[in-house]
């Protein structure tokens, strides 16, 4: 499942797969998290556990679609080569505040990283030139009363 | 500008048995509310970038003498508004609460337990300083409360942390397995005067000596879950003495094979823990701890013990 999944963000994202060496993934469902190796050297044992790590994304087995959590690509996304679509200060805002931006762009349809000058604002959903809203609503709350 | 802050009389009572003169000055410090602060998350977030950026913005930052990430800030900008804070770049955490972690002195590998955790303050600072290695265990037994731990790991990028929802005393059934523990106790909460004048509405002696009870059955289980030669830090943002030096006194009374460490925190004033209260004599390595009066930094009030298990 690990190759799995770092081929799918390889091609599409182009994020190399060396960036996940020090990383583990853990399948529940169609959720993955992820969480830094270190942490299974260590004993686990009669533990109550929660949650492991950052959930890293989903896994749509039926429609063979994974979508990254806006958490992952914020760490990650600094490494992609494509399949990226820069805003404006002007889109940042409406983006953040929970609105779909009109915007072509030279990527494909599907899960795509937003970004605004050097900062991973998170994941978006690209299709037909309409970048749909994925900003977790709860985080959404926090920015749209700035 | 002090807030209209009504102290009850036997706070005060309590505070000038051991501050005498100064503790007018004490009170006065109570009721001022807090300077902002932040911690950069270098999980994320390139320091001098951010620094630069929040300046342009017209942030006034003054860096922190005793941790080279946490920085007294002064903007008109709701913090938790911003976009860095969105982004994970920055935290909001008070300028002592910082301390702990730097007394607790985390190393990239180490297996970790915070007892305590939400909301994750704390783990998050660690992991900040591990680099995202070793393991750090933040428990708690609130269910609300982990959602808000969560929340703050997953935001700031934090990937060495296993979340875990238990009553911090079944950690007695863990045996020797930590490298440190962090006990940042519930507690009567003295210290956050500053930032809720609610605290001193509940405040009651009697409600100290029934929280100092459940500090006791959580120090116990942190040294019984902490490995031969490991370091336990205890703390409280409480001044009560019965919550502090009370609670260390019980744990070296109990356990023959922990002592208390004397540690530096550069840059920030403290005073030792007290060797006696309420006719009590507590034992002489107490002196070790720290007392983190409000009027010494200008920041809230804290209690911070370092032990060791022989």
């Amino acid at each position: 499942m690990r190759a799995d999944i770092i081929k799918i963000i390889e091609r599409k994202f182009g994020i190399p797969r060396k960036c996940f060496k020090d990383f583990s993934f853990i399948v529940r469902a169609e959720k993955i998290w992820m969480v830094s190796k270190s942490v299974n050297e260590k004993d686990l044992n009669n533990l109550k556990i929660e949650a492991i790590g950052m959930l890293f994304g989903r896994y749509f087995e039926n429609e063979k679609r994974f979508k990254p959590t806006t958490n992952a690509l914020q760490i990650f996304g600094k490494f992609a080569k494509k399949n990226i679509i820069n805003i404006t200060d002007e889109e940042l805002k409406k983006y953040l505040s929970g609105f779909d931006i009109n915007k072509k762009a030279d990527v494909e349809n599907g899960f795509v990283i937003i970004k605004h000058r050097e900062d991973i604002i998170g994941c978006g959903l690209y299709k037909d030139g309409v970048i749909k809203n994925q900003i977790p609503k709860h985080k959404r709350k926090i920015i749209g009363e700035s | 500008m002090n807030r209209d802050v009504v102290i009850p009389a036997d706070f005060k009572a309590r505070y000038a048995k051991i501050l005498g003169k100064e503790n007018k000055k004490f009170l006065k410090f109570c009721k001022m509310p807090l300077r902002k602060s932040i911690r950069i998350n270098t999980l994320k977030a390139d320091p001098d970038k951010i620094v630069e950026r929040l300046k342009e913005r017209g942030w006034k930052l003054q860096k922190m003498p005793w941790f080279e990430f946490g920085y007294f800030v002064k903007t008109d900008e709701e913090i938790t508004s911003s976009l860095e804070f969105f982004l994970g770049y920055i935290y909001t955490q008070e300028a002592s609460s910082m301390l702990p972690v730097l007394a607790l002195s985390p190393e990239k590998n180490d297996f970790i337990l915070d007892m305590t955790a939400a909301p994750g303050s704390k783990t998050t600072q660690m992991a900040q300083i591990m680099e995202n290695k070793g393991c750090i265990v933040a428990n708690d037994n609130d269910i609300y409360r982990i959602k808000a731990l969560r929340y703050n790991i997953e935001t700031l990028g934090v990937l060495n942390t296993v979340v875990t929802r238990m009553d911090g005393v079944y950690f007695k059934n863990i045996k020797e397995r930590f490298d440190r523990v962090l006990i940042d106790a519930p507690c009567s909460a003295e210290g956050n005067v500053r930032k809720s004048w609610n605290v001193l509405s509940r405040w009651s002696v009697n409600l100290i000596k029934h929280i100092s009870e459940i500090q006791k059955r959580l120090i116990c289980a942190g040294i019984e879950c902490l490995k031969k030669d490991g370091v336990l830090v205890y703390s409280t943002c409480t001044l009560a003495p019965e919550e502090n030096e009370g609670v260390i006194d019980y744990a070296l009374k109990k356990y023959d094979n922990v002592f208390v460490e004397d540690f530096g925190l550069s840059g920030f004033k403290t005073r030792p823990g007290l060797l006696e209260w309420g006719g009590m004599k507590y034992d002489d390595q107490i002196r070790n701890c720290k007392r983190i009066w409000p009027q010494d930094n200008d920041t809230q009030g804290f209690f911070i013990a370092r032990l060791r298990k022989k």
